[in-house]
């Protein structure tokens, strides 16, 4: 079959991004050298585009402007007048930051949209604790492999967490004080998740929507007022806060719970009572030795019904302090 | 140990569990086993007590770090 080509004169002169790659904008905030924690799973070389340099952890030397990353995990350091790094392979990254270490540290923050990080597919861990990027969560949908999230203190990413409703693998959801919004019902199918702190975003809902979920260890709520539910849904949390929250709980029953739940200022609107009485009979099992982690800090009107249970948890080393709703 | 005046201090290891402050009418502090108490009914004496026992009050700002 015959065809017409047609060729038109000129040339691209944008410099558009190639197949697979990404751009990381930065923005300076200080003096002194910036730290990359990245993560890849083949061969990937990053760019640093426009003025600085790669440098040591010392900052004193100038090792380019190209860095080949190895397989794993790469401390990379770089001039605090980088502004634009071109990363060539965006499917081989498998952590921007990791568990303890935020993406970009020192003398840098992570600028621009997180728009720019579609499509980074094998994603497993994603740290933008206190960047300066913004831009909706939404972004993340396709990352479902992912198994840490931490947007911690950035308060440019927003959007609604229904964006992660297929994100099963999650296990580690730290977004607290960043923009994000929704219900809490976009968890529920997150049977991996074993930490989670949205304190001080928009987020809602019942709390029996994680139910499901493995949350062992802290749930941080504070500053919310409009979470709400059945507390004893939640069989293995340890601890859970509302400081500065105003969000309205009740209990039911002790069921397949084993360990204390710690609380911060937790309000309890009925069952306050059958609450006392089953922590009394539940093991003494804080999340950190630190005092406030062995509180029972409620809100709630109580009866001479826990006085007894009362009396045993502080036995077991439980300060109990007790408020009247009025 | 029961504690139920305005200003409850409940601390360990020169820590507080929570911050100095006048706590809403009708609540109680039960002193779990090991830990220490006190309670006055003014600020100044609490403060005092606070300054002479040399206690702070660290803030838990992530539980996350747990």
């Amino acid at each position: 079959m015959d065809c017409l080509v047609t060729k038109l004169k000129g040339t691209v002169t944008s410099d558009f991004l190639k197949f697979g790659e990404v751009r990381f904008a930065l923005r300076n905030k200080s003096t002194g050298v910036s730290k990359m924690t990245i993560y890849v799973n083949a061969t990937t070389r990053l760019t640093i585009i426009g003025s600085g340099n790669f440098t040591d952890s010392a900052g004193s030397a100038n090792t380019g402007n190209i860095k080949d990353l190895v397989y794993g995990v790469n401390t990379v350091y770089f001039s605090s007048d980088v502004t634009l790094i071109s990363c060539n392979n965006k499917y081989a990254l498998t952590g921007l930051g990791d568990l303890t270490a935020p993406f970009i540290t020192g003398s840098t923050t992570l600028a621009g949209s997180l728009s720019d990080y579609d499509f980074i597919t094998n994603l497993k861990e994603l740290n933008f604790t206190s960047q300066g990027i913004s831009g909706d969560i939404a972004v993340l949908k396709n990352v479902k492999s992912m198994t840490a999230l931490i947007t911690q203190y950035a308060s440019g990413i927003n959007g609604d967490i229904s964006a992660l409703s297929k994100h099963t693998a999650l296990q580690y959801a730290y977004m607290q004080y960043s923009g994000v919004s929704g219900d809490l019902a976009s968890l529920m199918n997150m049977t991996s998740l074993g930490q989670l702190d949205v304190s001080g975003t928009k987020i809602s809902g019942d709390i029996s929507s994680l139910a499901n979920t493995n949350i062992g260890g802290a749930l941080g709520l504070d500053m919310l007022s409009s979470i709400f539910g059945d507390l004893s849904k939640l069989t293995k949390t340890r601890y859970i806060s509302n400081i500065e929250g105003n969000s309205a709980f009740t209990w039911t029953a002790k069921g397949a719970r084993t360990n204390i739940l710690f609380c911060n200022n937790i309000k309890i609107t009925s069952g306050a009572d059958q609450f006392l009485i089953d922590m009394a009979n539940c093991n003494f099992s804080p999340v950190s030795s630190s005092e406030i982690y062995k509180t029972i800090s409620i809100r709630a009107n109580i009866t001479a019904a826990s006085n007894s249970a009362i009396t045993t948890l502080q036995n077991k080393g439980v300060t109990v302090i007790v408020t009247p709703l009025t | 140990m029961k504690l139920t005046k305005k200003f409850q201090i409940v601390y360990k290891e020169g820590k507080m569990i929570r911050p100095l402050t006048e706590m809403p009418e009708g609540s109680i502090s039960y002193v779990g086993k090991g830990v220490q108490g006190a309670e006055f009914d003014s600020l100044e004496e609490a403060q005092a007590f606070v300054s002479d026992n040399n206690l702070i009050y660290e803030q838990v700002k992530d539980e996350n770090a747990l």
